[in-house]
Parts: C-alpha cells; structure tokens; sequence
C-alpha cells in the first residue's frame, strides 16, 4: 500500500479502485433508459474461472460468475435477467 | 473548453493548460465547442492533461445526460440513503455511501 | 493433426491406385463376370470415393471454421482497434517501461482456450520464457499469471514451480471491460508485485501478429522512478488534482492502468486468435481440395483403365471370333 496517510472511504472498507469503478458504473447503469440499459447491463456479464497455484500445483478453482460477484461486492441492483444466461 | 468532474471540484480545461492528472468522480463531462454543448454523465476515471494542450480522459462508463432516467434515480437515491443508515459494517456503508453519492450526482446532473 | 494423420493414410491408398500397372489389369482373367472382375473393380474405386467423401467432409467444416473466425474476428476487430485508446494516454502519461529493473516480476502470459489457431499460444509462451530467463537472477522473484488453458498446458511442463494463478473459460461470454476488470482486481489482490508484464498477441492484421509486452508497475516503483528523474520523470511536471496524497493518485491510477491494459490485451490476444484460426482453417481447406483433386484424378484413372481392359476383352473376343 502507499502512504498511510488518509485514504477514500472505499479503500479504508477494503475495496480497491476497481471494484470502486465497477460499482459506479454498475449504479449508473442501472439508471439508463431502455434501451440503452439492456444494452449496457449485456456488458457486465463476467464468467471464468480462477485457481491458485501452490508447489506446482492449481488449487481447487473458483468459478467466477455475477452470483458469485453479487455476494462478494453486494451489487444487490443486478437485474436477475443477466444472472440466469 | 471542457468541464470536468475532478473530485476537488468541478474543472474548467482550455488549451495550454497547466499539465495536471486528476481523479475523476461520478459526474457531468460538458465538451463545449463553438456553441454547441455536449454533456456526458461520467461514472469515474481519470483525466490527464498534457503539455501539448491534449485532454485524456479514461472512464469507465459514459452515458449522455438523457438516457438517464429520473424516475430510476430517485428511486435508487432513496434505496441507498435508506440502506446508508441501516448499514452496519464498514463495507456495506461504503458501499451504501457509493449509491448515495452516485444517484445524487445523477439527480444534480438531471436537474443542474 | 487429423489432417496429417488423413494425407498420410491418402497417399497409402493412392501409391498402389497409381502404380504403373493398375490392380485391374493384372486379374486373373478366368473369374466369372458376377464375383471376379467387376467386383474387383468396384471394390478398388469403393476405396478412393470413400477417401473422397471423407476428405469433403474435413473440407466443408474447416470451411465452416473459417468462416466462423471471419466472423468472429470482425466483431471483435472493431473493439480491439477501440480499446486502444485506453492505453494509449496511460502510455502518453507514464511512458512504456519496459527495462525498469525490480525484483517481484509477475509475467502475465495470455493465451486461448481453444485450439487450431496456429502459433500465437506458443509465441506467447516463448515470449514470456524469455523474458521469465531475462529477468530472473539472485534474490529476484518471477511467477507467472496464465491466462488460457494452452499456454497453461505448456508451462506446467517445466514452470510448473512458478505459477501463481491460472485463468480460465474467459471467452464463453463477449469479452468486456467490467469481467476483464474483476479478473485484473483479483490478480492484483493475491500476488505481490513490483512490475506486471503482460504478454499477449497484438493484431495488426490477419496474417500478422506481434508478440507484445506491457509493463504495469506497482505505485511505489513509479513514485520511486519519477522522483529519482529514471526512465518516468515526466510524471513530475503533472500537477496531481484530487486525493489527499500523490501516493493515493498513483495507486489508484495503477490499478486502473493494469485493468484499462489488461483489456486491451485481452481484447487483441482474442482478436489475434480468430485471425490466425481463420488462416489456418483457410490453409486446410485448400489442402484439403488439393487432395480431393489427387484422388478424383486417381478415381478417373482407375475407372477409365477398367473400362479400357474391359473394351480390350470384348474385342479380342470378338475378332477371336471372326478370325
């Protein structure tokens, strides 16, 4: 981390600049217009999956997907349309 | 001229600028040419403007002013101010906090 | 693979077709009309129409492949050439740093999931190797990020002691910014880095790709090259607008960097992936003719020199006859 001096409200609650973002821009989403709201919520669709690797070997991997995103970020506001694909 | 949306305050930016990168917050982009004014609601990012009076501006979700719909964001003003006060641990009122300030940005933005 | 394995049974087929003398006119003349002759014959040009058909059907899907990847890379094309323009000002503002010499190196190496593309999944793992051999050197630390299953399914051979994440299944959905940022987020939260070099393949058309590095470094390194006026000096002719210190800017600027640049790269590795499938789709589809005109030649062949001996037969029986 950099200087300890006084950090974003957001930072000192333990999210980073990216998470920070995403939710912005998710919240700004979800107040277009159709159907310029559909359009934009399609470009938040985040599925892969991840593994952590320790001597050489992957860990169990962790699918991400926006269920899982909703529960880490509380992004409550994802319309339930975009979670089942 | 450009306005944009710094987070110490809104950011008047004319050719020959001092060169300057500044943090973004949710808010209105105006891009004034001739007397034509286009307004962009801006979600966060960052500016960085150059020596060679070149503007970059990074954002991460641009929308014109009138997609935006009032209705929604009232709605969501209303949602996270709620939310702001019953918030108990210190993620949930960032995150709270994050809704307040975006749909009142949004809500000055509409009416401003 | 499957084509070679296929050229290689066609030609095992087709030498003895071809040969000199074909099978047809070395049969014993003594069989019977119903199971000597003609089924011989047939059963000779069964083979090659056989052959044929298969070598259609290869021919019609790496067609399709082909023209799924044209596809595909047009779509894609366009928001690679895009999302250019989120590098570039963080390039215009903090320099490309290629040569900054730090001790926790993460190599970010990007690669498909899938296959028949050609050879930018191992350009970027030669790449990033050497580069892994560049940087490397006492009490210095490489680990690899992997993105893709087939530059995963290399390194795991010799590297498999220095990877730290792998990265899957990304491209089941479009790509975009807010996936391509939660994926950046969680590199960032779980290795510990001074320099992020990603590797990836850069388009620049469909028969030419770069192999490319970007360099993401930490805020501390960047506040330590400017102030000591190193390769970012620049930096401090910007005044900084907003936060309450430099080093917050920076380290929001950093993380934002890393995802504005992992999405570009993201973005031109998928581009560069469709291009190169789409030619080499287009390379085995005409393989793949080229072979079908061999083996209709050799069908052609066969058929008009059964139908030459017979003709022979009938003629020298009939003037056997007269004579």
């Amino acid at each position: 981390m950099a200087s300890n001096a006084a950090v974003p409200f957001w930072r000192a609650a333990g999210m980073t600049y990216i998470t920070y973002s995403n939710i912005c821009a998710n919240l700004v989403r979800n107040c277009l217009k159709e159907p310029h709201k559909t359009e934009a919520i399609n470009r938040e669709k985040v599925h892969f999956s991840i593994s952590k690797w320790e001597g050489g070997k992957p860990q169990r991997p962790s699918l991400f997907d926006l269920i899982h995103l909703k529960h880490e970020l509380g992004w409550e506001n994802c319309s339930l349309n975009v979670i089942m694909e | 001229m450009v306005i944009i949306p710094a987070t110490t305050g809104q950011m008047g930016v004319l050719p020959g600028h001092v060169p300057t990168i500044a943090e973004l917050k949710p808010g209105v982009l105006s891009v004034h040419e001739g007397n034509e004014t286009k307004k962009y609601f801006l979600s966060s990012g960052f500016a960085f403007i150059h020596a060679n009076s070149v503007a970059d501006i990074i954002v991460v979700e641009a929308v014109q002013v009138d997609h935006i719909d009032p209705s929604l964001v009232q709605k969501g003003l209303a949602e996270f101010t709620q939310k702001l006060s019953s918030a108990t641990t210190d993620l949930e009122k960032a995150e709270a906090q994050i809704g307040v300030d975006v749909h009142s940005a949004l809500n000055s933005a509409l009416t401003g | 693979m499957a084509m070679a394995a296929l050229r290689r049974e066609g030609r095992r087929f087709a030498n003895p077709l071809l040969s000199p003398r074909p099978i047809t006119a070395v049969r014993p003349s003594l069989f019977s009309e119903e199971d000597g002759p003609t089924g011989f014959r047939n059963i000779s040009t069964q083979v090659v129409r056989n052959r044929m058909k298969s070598v259609k059907n290869i021919q019609k899907i790496t067609k399709a492949m082909k023209m799924v990847a044209a596809s595909k890379l047009r779509a894609i094309q366009v928001r690679a050439e895009n999302s250019r323009g989120l590098w570039q000002p963080f390039t215009a503002l903090l320099g490309d740093t290629p040569s900054v010499d730090v001790k926790k190196n993460v190599i970010v190496t990007i690669s498909s999931d899938k296959g028949l593309c050609g050879g930018i999944n191992s350009t970027s793992v030669k790449t990033s190797k050497a580069l892994h051999k560049l940087v490397s050197g006492p009490d210095k630390e490489t680990k690899y990020v992997i993105l893709g299953e087939k530059a995963k399914a290399i390194l795991i051979r010799d590297s498999k002691q220095d990877i730290e994440i792998s990265i899957t299944e990304l491209q089941k959905n479009p790509l975009n910014y807010t996936q391509v940022s939660v994926l950046a987020d969680d590199i960032l939260k779980n290795v510990e880095f001074d320099a992020l070099r990603i590797i990836f393949n850069k388009f620049q058309s469909v028969v030419s790709f770069l192999p490319t590095m970007a360099t993401v470094l930490s805020p501390e390194v960047v506040e330590r090259e400017s102030e000591s006026g190193g390769q970012i000096g620049d930096l401090d002719a910007y005044e900084i607008e907003g936060g309450e210190t430099k080093g917050e800017i920076l380290q929001n600027l950093a993380e934002f960097q890393f995802s504005c640049v992992m999405f570009n790269a993201v973005l031109e590795n998928a581009c560069s992936e469709q291009g190169a499938r789409m030619s080499a789709m287009d390379s085995s589809s005409r393989n793949a003719g080229e072979m079908l005109d061999r083996l209709t030649l050799t069908y052609n062949r066969t058929r008009q020199a059964s139908i030459t001996t017979e003709l022979i037969e009938i003629i020298s029986g009939a003037s056997a006859l007269e004579g």
